[in-house]
């Protein structure tokens, strides 16, 4: 899970970062100590979770969040106590008051992941993409996908029945897909993780289907499959 | 001239009883009709005994039996004692027990309002002496804790730092005076525990010069604008600087704050209640020997003048 850390104070950023580095999950990103570098860093950057403080010199940290407009999972952790209502009005997934012990640290992020999890299947059961096949626009859910194969400058999509042939680039289209539930496995080949039976370094098994995993995505697709073995 | 001292006499334990128990526990209940007929009724008595007395006086037997012998019965107006003298007596005595009831109970009750009002002074000094923020205090700790994590070699400076602080806004708070020496002790530990939480984008310096020996002061008197540089005086994003100083020269003491302002784009205002605490207190504690001047240029710069 990747985040990012925004307070004040140094050495507040040393806890988060010493926590984190503990749970052996949590990975911070970056750190900000300055809230006005921090929201730049985020309109610009795709990030997990978010962890910030909310009473800072430059930028109050709820008025920070509610400026983004990509709503980001976000933990406050302030000295505060009377910040926390109105914090939880920004649906914050958790708020810790300085000083907080491990343990709540690590409930605060594992009630994060799931969150995040929750969302992700969430999209992966409701989501859906418009295609261009027959000369007209089809829609098709996320989770009926069970391959995308390229042809040259088409697309094959794999859904039950006949595979559709739409004239699309494979970045295009891994664009649309949820990020985690899909994975580039080849410049060939984007597979659905949950259809994934087994794996090793070089192919990938879906079924009775063997996809080749090429060199150049065999360390994101380690890392991502490890992620998910963790969070099972 | 002796019978009205016996007249008298005979009418203390009325006074007595009149102030101490028939007015507070009757008259004080409002039962005036009671009241007065209880009244009417000792005059009663009392005139019946001084006519008892002025009867079976020899005295008055030799005046019967003297002047008034010849005279007939109708002409005889009674004895002296029967006249208006003893009935003044029991008036004035009357009026005069009532009346130093009421003038002690006044004075008791000024007392009361005098200490009362004391009391509420002494309420109102102690609500508006700074405490020291409760936020300073948990984002303090929380700075000592992450020190601790890492077992820096800063913590345990910064536990008797904290300590310090704690103990003077504690103990020395009590205090109606405490020595300036040991108030600039306070804000020295006091800023050196700032400076372990903030980033090196704010420098801060404190200067301070006492001559002409040590001075009392009221405890905690300059903290609320030294927490307030503080709050609004630095950033992480822009360069900030703040001064401090305190000097006294002969009977002055001059305390001076200079801050910058800074954007302030996202900012909320404070509520301005920590600074208008502090003017009145100033101006209960040191009234017309105090000069605040606060200026807002490009810095927000404090000045107060005490003099002792």
């Amino acid at each position: 899970m990747k985040c990012v850390a925004v307070d004040d104070e140094p050495l507040a950023l040393n806890i988060i970062q010493q926590f984190a580095q503990k749970t052996g999950w949590v990975e911070v990103e970056k750190t900000f100590t300055d809230a006005i570098s921090a929201k730049a860093y985020l309109l610009e950057n795709q990030v997990d979770l978010l962890l910030m403080d909310i009473q800072m010199p430059d930028i109050n940290g709820l008025q920070l969040y509610q400026s983004l407009e990509e709503k980001i999972p976000v933990i406050f952790t302030t000295a505060f106590s009377e910040y926390a209502i109105e914090g939880f009005n920004l649906s914050a997934v958790d708020y810790l008051l300085k000083p907080y012990e491990y343990e709540r640290f690590l409930k605060a992020c594992t009630k994060a992941k799931e969150f995040i999890v929750y969302k992700q299947n969430k999209e992966m059961n409701d989501g859906y993409l418009f295609v261009k096949y027959n000369y007209q626009w089809n829609k098709i859910f996320f989770k009926d996908i069970e391959l995308i194969e390229a042809l040259d400058d088409y697309i094959k999509i794999h859904v039950p029945g006949k595979p559709m042939l739409v004239h699309m680039s494979m970045k295009a289209v891994s664009e649309k897909l949820p990020a985690q539930k899909f994975i580039r496995v080849h410049r060939s080949f984007i597979v659905p993780v949950a259809l994934i039976t087994s794996w090793n370094k070089v192919s990938i098994s879906l079924n009775d289907k063997s996809i080749p995993v090429s060199y150049t995505y065999q360390k994101q697709v380690q890392d991502l499959l490890n992620k998910h073995l963790e969070s099972n | 001239m002796w019978s009205y001292i016996y007249t008298t006499l005979l009418l203390a334990p009325f006074y007595f009883a009149h102030r101490y128990y028939i007015i507070p526990n009757i008259l004080a209940k409002k039962r005036i009709l009671i009241y007065l007929l209880i009244i009417l009724s000792i005059l009663l008595a009392y005139l019946a005994v001084l006519y008892y007395i002025s009867v079976n006086a020899k005295e008055t037997k030799e005046i019967l039996k003297s002047a008034y012998a010849s005279t007939p019965y109708y002409i005889y107006k009674g004895p002296k004692f029967f006249s208006t003298g003893p009935l003044a007596i029991f008036l004035l005595i009357f009026v005069i027990s009532g009346g130093s009831l009421v003038v002690s109970s006044w004075f008791q009750a000024e007392a009361k309002k005098e200490e009362i009002s004391k009391q509420q002074l002494q309420t109102e000094l102690s609500l508006l002496k700074s405490q020291v923020n409760p936020h300073f205090l948990f984002n303090t700790l929380n700075s000592i804790y992450s020190l601790a994590l890492t077992n820096s070699e800063k913590t345990p400076n910064s536990v008797l730092k904290l300590s310090k602080i704690m103990r003077y806004t504690l103990e020395e708070s009590k205090k109606d005076m405490v020595l300036l020496s040991s108030e600039i002790e306070f804000i020295n530990s006091y800023i050196e525990l700032q400076l372990i939480r903030l980033t090196n984008k704010v420098k801060v310096s404190f200067t301070h010069n006492i001559t002409e020996g040590d001075a009392y002061v009221a405890p905690l008197l300059f903290i609320p604008f030294i927490e307030n540089a503080f709050k609004y005086g630095i950033s992480t994003h822009h360069l900030s600087t703040i001064s401090f100083d305190i000097a006294k020269h002969g009977n002055q003491i001059i305390f001076s704050c200079v801050n910058d302002i800074l954007p302030k784009n996202y900012k909320i205002d404070g509520t301005g209640t920590g600074l208008a605490n502090t003017k009145r207190r100033l101006e209960l504690l040191y009234p017309n020997t105090h000069q605040l001047t606060i200026e807002e240029t490009t810095t927000f710069h404090v000045l107060l003048k005490i003099t002792l």
